[in-house]
């Protein structure tokens, strides 16, 4: 058994025991805990699809809310208006944010739009989705659209007010599949393509790779993914709106956690929603209820995100590989030092 | 056979006309140098051939079938046309041996398979002890054979070679000019060569195609050009004449 276990790639052992890691926490924590779980897994999911297109083919979205409301208000429309499941739903809204995908990204890349210009196109398409949400009739213009709940749990509605924890089941077989892709993608010849586009386009094309065909199929499986995450989203707070879908904070919150944790990394976007993610949720409640010596904060909306952004910047000036990036080099200076130490303590005795 | 036939090849940037109605035959097998000075328009014909540049006129045929003028670079690498570039391009943050994977996924989709071919490529450039540190940790002259190693991995016909022996020390050209050799004799692979280091490209080449403001004032064999007058004249000066006799 263990010999076997041996012969798996290291990338996949970890994905397994992050498997039995994730089946075992729900079981071991309250309500509010349970709720900061969920927000860290989903938000290392969205990290993840962020990842593929912004870490591995270094195509930095900043307006990644464009994929994910699509995704949340396709669902939305369909179960609402049409009485489609969810599960059902968020197939469709992968395949349409997909779409968009192919079609923002060939708009982009054939017109040579190439970082910062490519980022700030991307928040355009965004901040345009949301405009026109609000305006359009089929989700309820600005208005918002409301899930009605179906009292207690469904699973073809994917609604689970009795057991909280599916949703937690739900969410972690998601970003298990987005880290299982991002596995395969780094070990085939997509992941080189893309890896190859990042650090430098002219080599990579004059070694065959058709770097715009790929550009597209980053921007695509990313948009993808993010639109389930969107979907998975919206069934759990059973409303949605042109902001909640399409607005910046999604956008940002996105790419926070691969870049706090590590960009073009496997592990970067979970390390760093297991780091941000519990963080802004224990600081909202907080905020809330906070000391009486701090009674003035109370109620102040606002603080996780500077707290956030003090970290961001932190992050940036000493870490800028994330954590996960610095990680494997701290352990190995930690390692080679005790192993200096060992050899200078033999001397000594010899 | 020709394998490659630059038609009255042209290529103006605004009133500039960096290369002027240029034209050649490559042979199969063939290892043709390609000199002049700075500006002659030497690498805007390379990239006129490797199809990042569209000439303004003339034709690019590729084995005598296939009409290849502006096609885009990555499609002319399928076609077996690899390069390498003046200034390298390493990806930098990829193992050595990643970097040159990169090449050999052209050829086959099998991430083993592309392993196994780029580690071939690796060792055959004589980077095979630093097969795995970052492309980053490389020297210079690590830099130029990765660059080699990247464009060999994709199996080509034709290697366009842009000055690999820029920025090595004595030692480290005469054993880059042996590589090369290599590539020709051993994988028969054809080669166009820009270089400035005369001694290495006069030994190295069949034939020596000189360019002077755009515009091709000769071709033919190292001896003959050497003693030119046109081309003494415009780039290789008197003491060249001297140092070699």
């Amino acid at each position: 058994m263990m010999e076997r276990l041996r012969q798996i790639p290291r990338d996949f052992r970890y994905l397994i025991a992050l498997g039995v890691v994730l089946a075992i926490v729900p079981l071991l924590l309250n309500q509010f805990l349970l709720s900061v779980a969920i927000q860290t897994v989903y938000w290392a999911f969205l990290g993840t699809s962020w990842n593929i297109m912004g870490g591995y083919a270094g195509q930095f979205s900043f307006g990644h809310a464009a994929f994910y409301g699509i995704g949340a208000y396709t669902s939305t429309v369909l179960l609402v208006d049409y009485g489609i499941s969810p599960w059902l739903g968020m197939l469709v809204g992968a395949a349409f944010a997909a779409l968009f995908g192919l079609i923002i990204g060939y708009l982009s890349f054939q017109f040579g739009l190439k970082g910062h210009f490519f980022a700030l196109a991307t928040f355009a398409f965004a901040e345009m989705l949301r405009l026109v949400s609000t305006e359009l009739e089929i989700v309820n213009t600005s208005v918002g659209i409301h899930i009605p709940p179906v009292g207690g749990d469904s699973w073809s509605k994917m609604q689970f007010e009795n057991t909280p924890e599916y949703y937690f089941y739900v969410i972690a077989l998601f970003l298990i599949v987005g880290l299982f892709i991002t596995i395969i993608i780094t070990r085939s010849k997509i992941g080189y393509y893309f890896q190859a586009i990042r650090e430098d386009e002219e080599a990579a094309a004059a070694l065959g790779v058709d770097t715009l065909r790929y550009k597209i199929y980053a921007v695509m499986i990313s948009a993808a993914m993010a639109a389930i995450g969107g979907s998975f989203f919206i069934q759990f707070f059973l409303f949605v709106d042109p902001s909640l879908a399409f607005g910046v904070a999604i956008s940002i919150g996105v790419l926070l956690r691969p870049i706090v944790g590590g960009v073009g990394t496997i592990w970067g976007p979970l390390v760093g929603a297991l780091l941000l993610s519990p963080l802004a949720e224990f600081t909202r409640s907080f905020v809330r209820t906070p000391p009486s010596f701090l009674s003035f904060i109370e109620g102040r909306a606002g603080v996780d995100v500077m707290i956030f952004g003090v970290i961001l910047i932190v992050i940036i000036i000493f870490a800028p590989e994330g954590v996960a990036g610095i990680a494997p080099r701290l352990w190995r200076r930690y390692q080679t030092g005790r192993d200096v130490d060992e050899k200078s303590k033999e001397t000594v005795a010899a | 056979m020709s394998l490659l036939i630059v038609e009255n090849v042209t290529k103006r940037f605004g009133g500039l006309v960096a290369v002027n109605d240029v034209s050649f035959e490559l042979q199969e097998g063939e290892a043709l140098g390609l000199i002049g000075p700075n500006g002659a328009g030497k690498t805007t014909l390379f990239n006129v051939i490797s199809g990042n540049y569209l000439p303004d006129e003339g034709r690019i045929i590729y084995d005598e079938r296939y009409d290849i003028t502006g096609l885009k670079p990555h499609r002319i690498c399928k076609f077996g046309i690899a390069r390498t570039f003046q200034i390298v391009k390493p990806f930098a943050s990829l193992s050595v041996v990643d970097n040159v994977m990169v090449g050999a996924f052209l050829r086959t989709s099998d991430t083993r398979e592309a392993e196994r071919q780029a580690r071939d490529a690796v060792e055959f450039v004589g980077l095979g002890t630093q097969a795995d540190i970052p492309a980053s940790s490389l020297t210079t002259a690590g830099r130029k054979r990765l660059e080699l190693a990247r464009a060999l991995a994709t199996a080509p016909r034709l290697l366009l070679l842009d000055e690999v022996m820029a920025g090595l020390t004595p030692t480290e050209s005469v054993k880059i000019v042996e590589l090369i050799r290599q590539i020709r004799d051993e994988r028969g692979v054809t080669l166009l060569v820009i270089e400035h280091v005369m001694k290495a490209i006069m030994s190295l080449s069949d034939r020596i195609a000189v360019l002077h403001h755009g515009e091709l004032i000769a071709i033919d064999e190292p001896s003959v050009i050497a003693r030119d007058e046109g081309v003494v004249e415009a780039y290789l000066g008197k003491e060249f004449e001297l140092a070699d006799d």
